[in-house]
């Protein structure tokens, strides 16, 4: 059962098309975009599968706007894209489930420390890790940024977060279908930075489902 | 007594002696066999530079609008081209072997260094992701270094 806990889809008919398309079977998207037009299409739609759909809810939080985040995990499954120090410490230590998004924003505020934190934190915490972003990068052929330092960071945090069992939840955050990324896709990108099938299977399939388990127990 | 507490002595040095000298005979012999194997080594390595090996992709295509096998050929020739870079297309050869386009299963064939197969279904996972290149995405499905074992999923008939 692999899980690609967040689409950041704006169209109905892309959503659906990719439910078509892809192998997973937990797929997650945003709050208001589930509301506008999934509530209408999804009872008609019949895909011959079942899947689960988590309500999520992605947020940039700094110091000042980090409690808005913490409250709306009550009812979703949030993300919380910290852009400075402090909010980021701050996520580690609530006692609530949550992920912590890692983005090429937030990438210098999610390092070893933060994953130390997370070890220590009175409930559960996840890494998010939003892949579209980074590929993006790299197709665009971004010159002012290093790929292949923000890479190989992505690799360190994500090895120093499985070893210390810290959940590692990786989404494709795509924005359309055109620019989505499968699941087969997603394995691919995992395999070619230099994870292992038993890493991989940990991370597409195990980490988000129990983040979407501790996230219904909570 | 004497003479036999003489005797022991003298047969537990030639011992220790022998033990040492054995030591120094075989690290001395493993290190010459070392030498001559690497020289050896280098020898017949520098008639063959790289390993070069072959490899089938089956992929599915999902393509936005309709194309013939020139056209998808075409395509996936120069997405993965422009992806990979010039530095690495004169080390991988790329070919669409074979395309079906009802179902939009087809084969592509990699040439070259064993790593360009990891790179060219990264470059196939990615590649929509430009604007520029077109409006296909492909799915890998299965990699083989022969064709007949993607046979029966290339001939499946449902999408």
């Amino acid at each position: 059962m692999q899980a690609n806990l967040y689409l950041a889809y704006t169209k109905c008919e892309d959503f659906i098309q990719h439910l078509k398309i892809d192998t997973c079977s937990i797929l997650g998207v945003d709050q208001d975009f589930l509301d506008q037009c999934l509530q209408n299409m999804l009872p008609t739609l019949d895909l011959g599968k079942n899947f689960i759909v988590v309500p999520r809810k992605i947020l940039f939080v700094d110091s000042n706007s980090v409690e808005n985040c913490i409250n709306s995990s009550k009812r979703l499954a949030v993300g919380c894209i910290p852009l400075d120090i402090a909010s980021a410490r701050r996520l580690a230590k609530v006692r609530r489930v949550l992920s912590v998004v890692m983005t090429p924003k937030s990438i210098r505020y999610v390092d070893e420390q933060q994953i130390n934190f997370m070890v220590q934190s009175p409930s559960r915490k996840y890494v998010e890790i939003h892949l579209h972003p980074f590929i993006a990068e790299v197709v665009e052929e971004v010159l002012s940024v290093d790929i292949e330092k923000e890479f190989y960071f992505l690799g360190e945090i994500i090895d120093r977060a499985l070893k210390k069992d810290v959940g590692v939840v990786i989404s494709s955050a795509s924005p359309s279908l055109r620019e989505t990324l499968l699941i087969t896709h997603i394995d691919l990108i995992l395999f070619a930075i230099g994870f292992s099938k038993r890493e991989r299977r940990l991370m597409l399939e195990l980490y988000p489902r129990e983040f979407v388990y501790n996230w219904l127990k909570q | 007594m004497d003479l036999y507490n003489v005797l022991i002595w003298i047969a537990l040095t030639m011992s220790i002696l022998s033990i040492a000298i054995i030591i120094l005979t075989v690290s001395r012999v493993y290190r010459n066999i070392e030498l001559l194997v690497s020289e050896l080594g280098i020898s017949i390595l520098t008639h063959k530079r790289y390993r070069r090996v072959k490899r089938y992709i089956l992929v599915k295509f999902l393509c936005f609008d309709n194309n013939d096998y020139k056209t998808l050929s075409n395509y996936v020739k120069n997405s993965i081209y422009s992806l990979l870079g010039p530095v690495l297309r004169h080390r991988c050869s790329i070919e669409v072997i074979s395309y079906r386009p009802n179902t939009g299963r087809a084969i592509i064939r990699v040439r070259g260094e064993a790593i360009c197969v990891t790179y060219t279904l990264l470059a196939l996972s990615i590649q929509h992701l430009k604007h520029t290149l077109g409006s296909c995405i492909a799915v890998p499905i299965r990699t083989s270094g022969l064709i007949s074992r993607l046979r029966n999923r290339y001939l499946k008939t449902s999408r």
